[in-house]
């Protein structure tokens, strides 16, 4: 795949993505945001899966690597301590409402997002794991006694 | 790391474009090596290396 039709189909990809969002706004009925969630999902799994498929001659460039590793990373954390930083706000405020049912929405918001939290923090052991595997981290010789 | 890519360049007639293609780099990378602001690959250096016909040290000095 060249990789100009690669921008193209994930443009049609975002796009059909965005439709979509704006459906279930409209719909407003479950399992509208289900579908929203599956649909952003399944549009980043087939944009990721098309990436892998250009076959233009493209430089892998080192520094570009390290540059973009080093960014992902930073971002990441900073995401990361932002992000349940309003998590927990949002928890604390919701205690504080006396409304049973914006209480109990904004509780199980609070507790998705935990949840989503908790998860990147297992994603990101789980590839740990596997990257040191692959480059020896968890090798041993007769030094290691 | 301080490196003297440059002069080899010059000596060998050489754009960093040229040097860039050669050992599969972008200029940028060959560009960020020489003002020392980035440190290459230990492959990378002995492609850069290989490619001026010299060892390693003669081209990059480590100042550890």
């Amino acid at each position: 795949m060249k990789r100009d039709n690669f921008y193209i189909s994930a443009s049609v990809i975002g796009i059909a993505v965005a439709f979509i969002f704006w459906w279930a706004v409209l719909y407003d009925r479950y399992p509208a945001a289900q579908i929203v969630a599956i649909s952003v999902i399944a549009g980043a799994c087939t944009i990721y899966l098309l990436r892998q498929r250009i076959d233009d001659t493209v430089i892998v460039d080192e520094m570009i690597s390290t540059i973009n590793e080093k960014s992902a990373m930073k971002t990441i954390q900073i995401f990361w301590v932002g992000f349940l930083a309003l998590t927990i706000s949002g928890f604390s405020k919701a205690m504080s409402i006396d409304n049973p049912r914006i209480k109990d929405m904004m509780t199980r918001g609070s507790v998705s997002q935990l949840i989503f939290l908790a998860s990147i923090l297992l994603i990101y052991a789980a590839f740990r794991i596997y990257y040191s595997r692959k480059y020896g981290g968890y090798e041993e010789d007769e030094e290691s006694d | 790391m301080k490196n003297r890519i440059k002069v080899y360049r010059a000596m060998n007639d050489l754009t960093q474009e040229a040097l860039a293609s050669e050992v599969g780099v972008t200029r940028q990378t060959i560009l960020a090596i020489e003002k020392g602001k980035y440190d290459p690959s230990l492959e990378l250096a002995f492609k850069i290396a290989k490619r001026f016909d010299v060892k390693i040290e003669g081209i990059f000095t480590y100042e550890g």
